[in-house]
């Protein structure tokens, strides 16, 4: 009995030469199906690294329902937004690069971690470690950021337990945290933020394990407070702006890219309410001979991002996204925004 | 007309003019409608507060744009004019103008310098802008106001970073600060701008006028905040603040005994204000009128001009000599008895407050001989070619005040004032000139660039140097007390005379057009310049 070459029956998506040689590489669509989509009345949340802020401008700029629960008075600007961090993100919590972070965030939502460091100094004010850039300048008084911080985790509380889809992008493996208490932070503290003290802070390199033992401790703290909640992981295809293993930062780059791209597989394959969406695959791949990255070799062009977008609603939305047009958003504003560089960016400023 | 009756024989007695001060802006002015009060220690002056009352006038209203109802006002006190001869042109603040007409002006021969103007303005666009915009917003302010914790506030009030709420009261605010400065810029330099009072305490009163809600405790912390602002605005410029926070609060929330409607101060505040107003028109720097003096240095050197010394122009500075005996014979019969206190505050002329310099350093009332032989020394030809060509035009010594500096150990260290670097801010064309009476060792040292250079000589030596220009110091006398004439030299105009006035421990008059010698001295004895008759056409006199 003679049985069929397994490759016969494959599907175009699943074939290189139909699904990337002879695709435009402007239309080459990494997935095939997805397990849920969104609405225009879903209530879409995003965190992650700085490339989480392009999905959630996207997201607006198309009228999709981007929950934010922390927008901000009405009187701001969109620039003051930008600057205050109201609505780059759902909440005002910043980058979160790593699943520790996520984690640690839900877990300070809830009450059931209350990190030491409470407070950085720095020259311009008080820091909050956990949002350092979230406000130019940080806070003007201890009291303010308490006050500030307070309200803040009681919506991050409302917002994972109102949320449907969460849009989670994983940028970092390596992490600075309290040799206290493992508080993790989104930048090392030093120089701008704070002040370096080995003996308080130690360097951190998250393993796989690491890794999935932070996405589970999270999903399982998600599933109590809402059950119904749908999550959707990518990987940020920006690479380290630094490593601290003593290799080259190509190295590591692949190192936690090819970490967080093993558990965004995992995840999505253990829980039905986890997808992945492939906008690493669509920034990287080969097909674009790097056309995608600016001159830095680092951050992603506009179009990148319109065609990781492109992808994200032909996929997650019964919509086709080539009829859109953007959405007239209230705080327009005639003049260019000023984007406020992310933690990661900031980091390089400090690098000599 | 009624020509049966016999006519009335009324009899008129005149009272003296008071000092007006001009309460411009919202209804808080109200209070200080025609309140006519005298201050009896310092300036002996009666003062009469005229209301200008603009209702609903907001920050807005200032701005540079929008600013016509403040001007219109303004306009119909007489304070600002526009062309003298009818023709329409920039307005300009009256008391600075330089249109011969005005100088000096013709309706009050009473010099009262520039006239104090409070601004009443930012209450109203803290309620009607500032607390509608933040709505259920609520902000922590950076520094401690302790009581505030006993006012009410609401739940569900939304936490905003300070900074942003700050910027939004600077953006309310904006307008009012720009129309001040520009007023001050105009020559109104005896600005002021009155804090905002406390609010009520009352939730329901506040809302039951304002027609929203805003919880207590925001709103006071809104009030403070503007308040903070307003004395940022104050530092940053001129202009001046007159805040009673302080008196008419109990921990920081109003005192029931200043509670009248939910908006305003009762009339005890009254005289808070004008006491707080008048301690700092009593003791703050005057400001000379610029345009007043500029016109002055030009009409000199139209007048009797003359070539300027190369030198001077130069260096900023220049040294000559009266000789030791003639030096001997002016600090004859000088009595140094006196402290440095001012005891001629007037609002004619710039000079101390009425607090002492520093105890190192005494004056001397001079006599009328002294002022005589002083007069024919600057005056004398050949120093007063020097003199001109320093001026750059014929000149009348506005000042000539005789001082002591007293012998200080060689370890002392340096005291303020006059014993620190500083420069002068004189009036346009002013100069400063000390004659030491007595053997300097020291003396008087200037700073050109980074060197520091002694201007030491002995008795007799006159210095007269750009005290605008030259950073200067006066060096104490290491175990001997020095003496000195402080000399100011103003552009003679052409309708000042030759003179040398000693004023007290002032420095120059407000308006060089326009001045009381009241309490001074001089020589020649009595008022050093013309008036413009009442009757007299405008032209005669120019």
């Amino acid at each position: 009995m003679t049985h069929a070459f397994p490759y016969d029956g494959i599907q175009d998506h699943q074939n290189w030469k139909k699904a990337v040689t002879l695709v435009e590489n402007g239309r080459i669509d990494p997935h095939s199906s997805t397990k849920f989509k969104i609405d225009r009345q879903t209530k879409v949340v995003s965190a992650g690294s700085c490339f989480a802020q392009r999905i959630a401008e996207s997201l607006q700029d198309y009228g999709f329902n981007y929950y934010v629960v922390e927008p901000g008075p009405p009187w701001l600007t969109r620039q003051q937004k930008m600057d205050y961090s109201y609505g780059v993100y759902s909440a005002r919590y910043g980058n979160l690069y790593t699943t520790l972070q996520l984690l640690q965030l839900m877990q300070r939502a809830t009450g059931e971690f209350q990190p030491v460091d409470e407070y950085w100094s720095s020259p311009e004010g008080v820091i909050d470690p956990f949002r350092p850039s979230i406000q130019p300048g940080g806070f003007a008084t201890v009291e303010e950021l308490a006050a500030d911080r307070q309200q803040h985790l009681q919506s991050v509380l409302a917002l994972f337990r109102d949320l449907d889809v969460f849009v989670f992008t994983l940028g970092l493996t390596e992490t600075w945290c309290s040799a206290v208490d493992g508080a993790a932070f989104p930048t090392c503290p030093g120089k701008r933020f704070g002040e370096f003290d080995p003996d308080r802070y130690v360097f951190r390199n998250l393993s796989l394990e690491d890794n999935v033992a932070c996405f589970e401790a999270f999903m399982d703290m998600l599933r109590d407070l809402n059950p119904d909640a749908r999550i959707i992981l990518t990987v940020s295809p920006v690479p380290l702006v630094a490593t601290m293993e003593d290799r080259h930062v190509l190295q590591s780059t692949t190192y936690s890219k090819a970490v967080l791209r093993v558990l965004a597989e995992d995840m999505r394959r253990r829980y039905e309410n986890v997808e992945y969406f492939a906008s690493y695959e669509i920034a990287t791949g080969t097909y674009n001979a790097q056309r995608y990255f600016q001159e830095d070799k680092r951050n992603v062009t506009p179009e990148a991002i319109d065609h990781v977008m492109w992808s994200f609603f032909r996929n997650f939305t019964d919509e086709d996204p080539e009829q859109w047009v953007k959405v007239e958003r209230a705080d327009e504003e005639s003049e260019a925004l000023q984007v406020k560089p992310c933690d990661q960016e900031q980091l390089l400023a400090l690098i000599s | 007309m009624n020509t049966e009756q016999e006519a009335l024989a009324i009899e008129l007695e005149f009272e003296p003019q008071p000092v007006p001060i001009f309460m411009l802006g919202e209804s808080h002015c109200l209070a200080f409608t025609d309140r006519i009060f005298h201050e009896p220690a310092y300036l002996q002056e009666r003062f009469q507060t005229r209301t200008i009352y603009l209702p609903g006038i907001s920050s807005h209203d200032f701005s540079a744009n929008n600013m016509q109802r403040v001007v219109n006002a303004l306009w119909d006190n007489v304070l600002i004019i526009g062309d003298a001869r009818g023709r329409s042109g920039a307005l300009e603040a009256a008391h600075a103008s330089v249109t011969p007409l005005r100088i000096p002006n013709v309706h009050s021969k009473k010099p009262r310098g520039v006239p104090i103007l409070v601004v009443f303005a930012g209450e109203i666009a803290l309620r009607s802008l500032f607390l509608r915009q933040l709505g259920t917003n609520d902000f922590q302010l950076p520094f401690e106001v302790p009581g505030l914790e006993v006012l009410p506030m609401s739940e569900g009030y939304q936490q905003v970073p300070f900074q942003l709420v700050q910027q939004l009261a600077n953006q309310v605010l904006g307008p009012l600060f720009t129309g001040l400065k520009s007023l001050y810029d105009m020559g109104f330099t005896s600005l002021y701008l009155h804090a905002v009072p406390p609010p009520t305490v009352s939730d329901e009163e506040f809302e039951k006028i304002n027609g929203f809600f805003s919880p207590a405790r925001l709103r006071y912390k809104a009030a403070i905040l503007f308040n903070r602002l307003f004395h940022s605005f104050a530092e940053s410029s001129h202009v001046r603040v007159i805040d009673i926070w302080d008196e008419v609060t109990i921990r920081n929330v109003l005192n029931p005994e200043f509670h009248i409607d939910g908006t305003h101060l009762n009339t005890n505040a009254v005289s808070l204000t004008l006491g707080k107003l008048m301690a700092s028109v009593i003791q703050d720097e005057r400001v000379a009128i610029h345009g007043r003096y500029v016109y002055a240095q030009q009409e000199a050197q139209s007048t009797a001009g003359a070539e300027l010394d190369a030198e001077f122009a130069a260096s900023g500075l220049r040294m000559a000599s009266i000789g030791a005996a003639s030096a001997a014979g002016l600090a004859r019969g000088l009595v140094f008895d006196r402290d440095t206190a001012n005891q001629h505050v007037r609002l004619d002329w710039t000079g101390g407050s009425p607090r002492p310099w520093s105890p190192a350093i005494r004056t001397a009332i001079p006599g009328a001989e002294f002022l005589k032989r002083l007069y024919d020394l600057l005056y004398e030809p050949e120093l007063s070619r020097l003199l001109r060509s320093c001026t750059g035009s014929d000149y009348a010594v506005l000042s000539a005040r005789p001082l002591r500096f007293g012998a200080q150990p060689a370890t002392a260290e340096r005291l303020s004032g006059a014993e620190s670097l500083h420069t002068d801010g004189c009036p346009v064309g002013v100069l400063r000139a000390v004659l030491y009476l007595s053997d300097a060792a020291e003396g008087l040292e200037f700073q050109a660039g980074e060197e520091l250079t002694a201007a030491a000589g002995p008795a007799g030596t006159l210095v007269v140097f750009d005290g605008n220009r030259l950073p200067h110091r006066w060096s104490p006398g290491r175990g001997k007390d020095v003496d000195v004439i402080d000399l100011v030299l103003a552009p003679r105009h052409c309708r000042l005379d030759r003179c040398v006035i000693w004023p007290g421990m002032n420095r120059w008059p407000v308006d060089p057009f326009n001045f009381s010698m009241e309490g001074f001295k001089s020589h020649p004895a009595g008022l050093p310049f013309r008036f413009i008759e009442d009757s007299a056409p405008w032209w005669r006199t120019i």
